[in-house]
């Protein structure tokens, strides 16, 4: 039995800040020039998602550069701050890896940039340079959303057969330790981004702590 | 640690790629990048700021596979004026942020226009993006 879950919701930046989508028009979710906690949104450009949750928008007005993090109704912290350094951030996405990934243009040396951070803002450090003027990211691998709507994680050595939802299908997108022994994952984790169509999947043993994404078949 | 996928980046007429170790910057030729989303089956779409429309390409070697979703006309509803960022939804739609209609395109996984969702509040949109909200659900 696969439990009911809930619908993502869309969600689109623009001049009056972070609107949500209720299915058939976009209201208010973050309103610019607000905020409520401790930090104010004036010009958002980008909003992300992390698997735990959390929302990100990155604000690229030209007094209060930064990446807030929403919880709640609040702004609870200003994980990253580029009022005093000299980069000009773009646009931002949350990685695979669960990292925030902001692209922009390093003012001294006059190149774009792709900059990374962990959630929390530490870990500052520059992915790619070299760039003109970066702007829209994506990564190699299929919209978080589309993975809904499940997430299958094996714990240490936990393996078996799973059952899939009928027309479900299975891609394995990260493995976070890939054991060697385990020939199930293996064979799996050559083809990380394609699609198979059993009915179950099977783990071999050793195949733990493997994060296994389920989806169903879209419906275009 | 697993190795993190290629990561596009709209840059200009062109849309880089960059795999961990090297970076690749004519890795497809455009005319005005804007919004990126691959999709389920690993091709990469890219939509046009130029001319407002949106391409497929093959992810591994950034050769142009067709056209997605054509531009139809400044006046046909179905068509993108002002595309800007992109992402697939967990229905299979392509939803397209359009700053000069100020609405948001949606398109089905054929590439065929199915609604615009607007409002009075929704201005010069930008971005889109879904949340997480249903993927943490079943650990074993």
């Amino acid at each position: 039995m696969w439990p009911s879950i809930a619908r993502d919701k869309l969600f689109a930046v623009d001049n009056n800040g972070v609107e949500q989508s209720n299915g058939s028009e976009f209201v208010s979710y973050i309103e610019a020039i607000s905020g409520g906690g401790a930090y104010v949104l004036n010009v958002p450009s980008s909003v992300a998602f992390s698997s735990t949750g959390d929302t990100f928008v990155l604000d690229i007005s030209g007094n209060s550069p930064g990446i807030l993090r929403f919880t709640g109704s609040t702004f609870d912290t200003q994980v990253v701050d580029y009022s005093h350094i000299d980069f000009i951030p773009s646009e931002l996405v949350v990685g695979p890896d669960d990292k925030l990934y902001v692209s922009g243009v390093d003012l001294d040396t006059g190149l774009g940039e792709v900059r990374d951070y962990n959630l929390d803002g530490t870990g500052e450090a520059v992915l790619v340079s070299g760039l003109n003027n970066p702007t829209y990211m994506a990564f190699a691998a299929p919209e978080p959303s589309t993975l809904s709507p499940a997430v299958l994680r094996c714990r240490p050595r936990r393996h078996g057969e799973f059952p899939l939802p009928p027309g479900g299908r299975i891609a394995i997108l990260r493995p976070v330790h890939p054991s060697p022994r385990a020939e199930s994952c293996r064979r799996l984790l050559r083809h990380p981004h394609r699609a198979h169509r059993p009915r179950t999947a099977t783990l071999g043993v050793g195949c733990w702590a493997l994060e296994c994404w389920m989806f169903l078949p879209t419906r275009a | 640690m697993a190795a993190l996928p290629n990561l596009f980046i709209s840059d200009g007429d062109n849309v880089d790629v960059f795999n961990g170790s090297s970076l690749n910057t004519n890795f497809i030729s455009t005319n005005s990048a804007a919004g990126l989303a691959v999709g389920v089956d690993g091709t990469l779409y890219a939509v046009s700021r130029d001319d407002a429309q949106v391409y497929s390409y093959n992810a591994m070697t950034g050769a142009l596979t067709g056209t997605f979703v054509p531009f139809l006309g400044s006046t046909d509803p179905g068509s993108v004026q002002g595309p800007a960022g992109m992402t697939w939804g967990p229905d299979g739609h392509l939803y397209i942020a359009d700053v000069t209609a100020s609405n948001v395109h949606v398109y089905s996984g054929t590439g065929a226009s199915l609604t615009s969702l607007g409002s009075a509040t929704l201005d010069q949109p930008t971005h889109v993006a879904f949340n997480r909200t249903g993927q943490t659900l079943r650990r074993g």
